[in-house]
């Protein structure tokens, strides 16, 4: 039997009506969860992980992992409407996604989310049918030095993408990488920086952060003349993308899809990391880098595609070797657990039902989540025309109750308050914040993954140049350090030549 | 959703009683709360949720879980402890919180503040390595870690957790030394191990099983003091001279201290048959599990011999607070 | 609060080297690193060194363009901003004791009233209609526990 073989034979499972119920109750479960700040994949999956143990093991599995997809389709929407990541992978998109809003084109905005996010997703699910084993055993070769090296590759990355001048940035991604060693040292269980607190002991709240330092800290900016901030109107024909989005668009999301596949290898963190990957690499690439911060559609459009594109090579650990290489997916593993599907080499053998089954019920999902999403559009940018003075507070409730339920903590309200007019002062002073908040995501891991690749080399630091793919990242590093010095050498060039000029012209001999 | 019907359920219910329970009052009177202190999906909370729901028909009311995360286990133990102790909330953890973690950072709680209701199952850990690796057997591993000190790494779930204690609980009685490379769980070690990245696998045995089965790893130890029937090759602590020094992951049902007593064995009896049920067995053993369902006080005996046993072990190793 | 740019830059970096300096500090007190075991101390060190660097650069040439006189101000703070705030942090501390519907009511209330500019009635009306919807969809939709307080709710 080839390939196709069983593919038709998953989707002979993934059709049957009550298999496409439950893929359609997980795709609209993750989208509502994406779409609402605090709430994210792994909340959604949580509260609905015990109603699948009455399910068969396929039956479970399609449902959760529709929510698990679905919600990097709901990210996108709060983030492009009101500039509140819906959670981390739609950071990126609350950029330029916002100020597209801002300038009426939210409609355009939120399809091409949609529509990239739909390629992605798909292809991704079309990657892992393809590649799955060998592409496991690859992944099995990134060892802890290696993934320094790809996280450093990633802030540097995300060094060169932020505006504003370059220690202001640093400055933000260090105090990030700091905020994330508050708690327990997860090596050692040292308490760091927590006064004594044990509910500290897990670090900040990253919905909390997340939170303030983005929603919040953007409607305490509003509120200094919310009576003047004008509500959109947009009309029927703005809601469609121009010809000339669409043109934009496709180059940057063919991009997005094999940069969130690529990244989908990054244990913990691959969704993340691939949005700011997608956003550096259109930002370099495009004719109008100027337009970048200011509603550059490339610049929704790469990041959110990359996003969906990681889901299907994250599925790759998880089903091929029965590692869960993100959270989410740990929730994906004890469902099949506790149905007697033990995920690991024999699944494939053993259940090639379930196996075949959700990944043809990943295609399936994806259609339904374009399908629920599209039409969707309107109905979210007419939500932009309720006045200010409203949507200000009711969006702060939302934010509030959503943070309450991750961990029934009312001092993480305070948390995102503080947050909050940190961020507000910041960005008064031009400081940008997300570098911030994307090394907090980070900084947890690319910590740890230090500090084990030097206890296994024993403290020999040449060690962590010395396996294939730290070298692959670590040349990467070094090449784009050097191109920017290039650029930065060749820009002060054209710098003096043209004050030359000037001068000379003033000065005429 | 039956669990917000649940959920709002217990709401009523619980606001609703105001009153003080009879002592006559049937119990139990309301739907039970178990809190598991790790969030769900890991193997403590699908343990317990799988005994919970086998315990439900025998107590004649729901259980709902509650999982309550934060503090390495510490937070949701606390919360279990301060309950009120009529019966209804229970706590369900395996050992760190009770027997490890409190050496190691300030608990706000003491051994005496909970009581030990029953222990529903256990699992040694194991220590596997590569098929080229030179030893055959339990013995042949030790000597030849004794011979190379500090040369080999070996996967743990993080410096004081279970894996990492009773590796060093037994290495420190052999006079072995290995470097300790610590990761977030068994699904991370595994991952790195199959990888190269460490020497040898110490964790449980669930993840590495098919790996053992098709013949590209074997496991060498095991850290009880019998043998476990799935794993011929891999030697016992009795047969390397060190039988008392077994440390397994277990998981178990405790309760905050003042229960009445006749409502503890109401409890103690339903989990024990939860434990001994098919259902649970048909789970637990394929996965190299052994099935406990002891009694409240035997499980206070393991849980105080291992409090202690921690206690000096952390000492010796410097973990201490 | 008017402050020109680049002294508003300053005082942040003054704040950043402030908190590289508590964080050295505390490193000095954590477990100590060796070569083959780096201990929690090890990479909040390094992080406080490269946050002095930067902050200081950051500091120094706000100095600098500080003297120019042509640098654009920038105005901190505002009654609404402020206000926002103050709500923010008395609903953190009533949330629980007052339950969601009180203490978010309240506080929709103020915003309402006291930086939207809305008429008492309707920012009542509005408050109370908007708690109570959030109440039912969250928690018999979506099953999230919300406080209950004082209210049988």
């Amino acid at each position: 039997m080839t390939t196709f073989d069983y593919l038709m034979g998953g989707f002979a499972v993934a059709t049957r009506p009550d298999n496409l119920l439950f893929c359609f109750i997980g795709c609209l479960w993750g989208t509502i969860v994406g779409v609402l700040p605090g709430l994210g994949p792994l909340a959604g999956l949580t509260l609905l992980l015990p109603l699948t143990y009455k399910l068969e093991p396929a039956s479970a599995v399609i449902m959760l992992s529709g929510i698990f997809y679905g919600a990097m389709y709901g990210g996108s929407t709060t983030s492009i409407l009101l500039r509140i990541p819906g959670e981390a992978a739609s950071i990126m998109t609350c950029i330029d996604g916002h100020a597209m809003a801002r300038q009426g084109r939210a409609g355009p905005a939120l399809v091409v989310a949609g529509v990239g996010s739909f390629i992605g997703g798909t292809m991704s699910v079309v990657g892992l049918t393809l590649f799955a084993p060998p592409l496991a055993q690859l992944m099995l070769k990134v060892g802890p030095a290696a993934e320094f090296a790809l996280m450093a590759l990633a802030l540097l990355v995300m060094g060169f993408v932020s505006s504003g001048p370059v220690l202001k940035t640093i400055a933000m991604v260090v105090l990030g990488l700091l905020i994330a060693t508050i708690g327990l040292d997860p090596l050692t269980g040292f308490p760091r920086f927590t006064f004594g607190r044990i509910e500290i002991s897990e670090g900040l709240s990253f919905v909390a952060m997340a939170l303030g330092l983005f929603g919040v800290s953007e409607i305490l900016l509003n509120m200094e003349d919310v009576l003047s901030v004008k509500p959109i109107r947009p009309t029927l024909a703005s809601l469609i993308p121009r010809a000339a989005d669409m043109r934009a668009s496709a180059p940057a999301i063919a991009r997005g899809t094999l940069i969130g596949f690529v990244f989908g290898f990054v244990p913990g963190i691959s969704h993340v990391v691939s949005t700011f990957a997608s956003y550096a690499v259109e930002r370099k690439l495009s004719r109008h880098p100027e337009e970048f911060g200011h509603g550059a559609i490339a610049g929704v459009a790469g990041p959110e595609t990359a996003n969906n594109a990681t889901t299907g090579s994250a599925m790759i650990p998880l089903l091929v070797l029965g590692i869960p290489a993100i959270p989410a997916t740990a929730i994906l593993l004890s469902a099949l657990m506790i149905h007697g599907v033990n995920p690991g080499p024999q699944l494939v053998s053993e259940h090639p039902q379930v196996f075949w089954g959700l990944i043809a019920s990943m295609y399936i999902g994806n259609l339904m989540l374009l399908a629920l999403n599209l039409p969707l559009v309107g109905l979210f940018v007419n939500l932009l025309r309720i006045p200010y003075a409203w949507l200000a507070p009711s969006v702060l409730l939302i934010c509030i109750v959503g943070i309450y339920s991750v961990n029934a903590n009312a001092a993480e309200i305070g948390i995102m308050a503080a947050f909050g007019l940190i961020g507000y002062m910041l960005r008064k002073l031009q400081f940008d914040c997300a570098p911030l908040l994307l090394a907090v995501v980070i900084g947890d891991r690319m910590e740890v993954a230090l500090r084990r690749a030097l206890i296994i080399s024993d403290g020999n630091w040449a060690a962590l140049a010395q396996d294939a793919f730290s070298r692959i990242f670590l040349g990467a590093i070094v090449v784009l350090v050097a191109l920017q010095c290039i650029a930065w050498r060749l820009g002060v060039r054209r710098k003096d030549l043209v004050e030359l000029k000037s001068t000379s012209e003033e000065n005429p001999t | 959703m039956s669990h917000s019907i649940r959920t709002a359920l217990l709401v009523v219910l619980l606001a609703t009683t105001c009153a003080p329970a009879a002592a006559q009052e049937k119990f139990p009177s309301r739907p039970l709360e178990v809190i598991v202190p790790t969030p769900p999906g890991g193997g403590t909370d699908i343990a317990i949720r799988l005994l919970a729901e086998l315990a439900e028909p025998a107590l004649g009311q729901k259980i709902v879980i509650v999982n309550k995360t934060g503090g390495g286990g510490l937070i949701g133990m606390a919360q279990v402890v301060q309950a009120k102790p009529d019966g209804h909330t229970l706590g369900g953890l395996w050992n760190a919180p009770l027997t490890m973690t409190p050496h190691m950072q300030p608990a706000p709680y003491k051994p005496t503040d909970y009581v030990a209701i029953s222990l529903a199952d256990s699992a040694p850990t194991v220590f596997c390595v590569k098929k080229e690796f030179p030893a055959n057997d339990g013995k042949e591993f030790i000597e030849h870690l004794k011979k190379n000190p500090g040369k080999f790494t070996y996967g743990n779930d993080g410096v004081g957790g279970t894996i990492h204690l009773s590796a060093e609980r037994i290495f420190s009685k052999l006079g072995v030394k290995t470097r300790p490379v610590p990761f977030g769980g068994a699904g991370e070690t595994l991952k790195n191990y199959l990888g190269g990245h460490v020497d040898i696998y110490g964790g449980s045995i669930t993840p590495i099983l098919p790996y053992i089965k098709d013949g590209s790893n074997k496991c060498l130890m095991v850290t009880s003091s019998e043998k476990l029937v799935s794993m011929p090759q891999a030697a016992s602590l009795s047969e390397l001279g060190v039988p008392d020094t077994g440390t397994a992951l277990w998981h178990g049902i405790v309760g905050p201290k003042g229960i009445p007593a006749e409502r503890v064995a109401i409890l103690e009896k339903a989990f024990r048959e939860a434990a001994r049920s098919d259902k649970f067995r048909q789970y637990m053993e394929p996965r190299g599990i052994k099935v406990e369902a002891a009694s409240g006080a035997d499980f206070r005996k393991l849980i105080d011999s291992e409090y202690a046993a921690m206690g000096d072990l952390m000492k010796s190793i410097g973990l201490t607070k | 609060m008017t402050l020109t740019l680049p002294r508003g830059e300053a005082a942040v970096a003054a704040v950043l080297i402030a908190l590289a300096v508590y964080v050295l500090w505390e490193a000095e007190h954590m477990p100590a690193s060796t070569p083959g075991q780096p201990g929690a101390g090890f990479f909040p060190a390094i992080l406080a060194v490269i946050l002095l660097i930067c902050a200081g650069g950051i500091l120094i040439s706000s100095w600098s363009s500080g003297k120019d006189a042509a640098a654009p101000t920038v105005i901190i703070g505002h009654s609404k901003v402020w206000i926002t705030l103050a709500s923010l942090v008395a609903l953190t501390f009533a949330l629980e004791p007052l339950g969601f519907v009180l203490a978010a009511s309240a506080f929709l209330f103020v915003l309402l009233r006291f930086c939207g500019g809305v008429n008492w009635l309707a920012a009542g009306i509005g408050a109370i209609t908007l708690t109570l919807a959030a109440w039912y969809f969250f928690t018999a939709a979506l099953g999230v526990a919300l406080p209950h307080g004082v209210l049988p709710l």
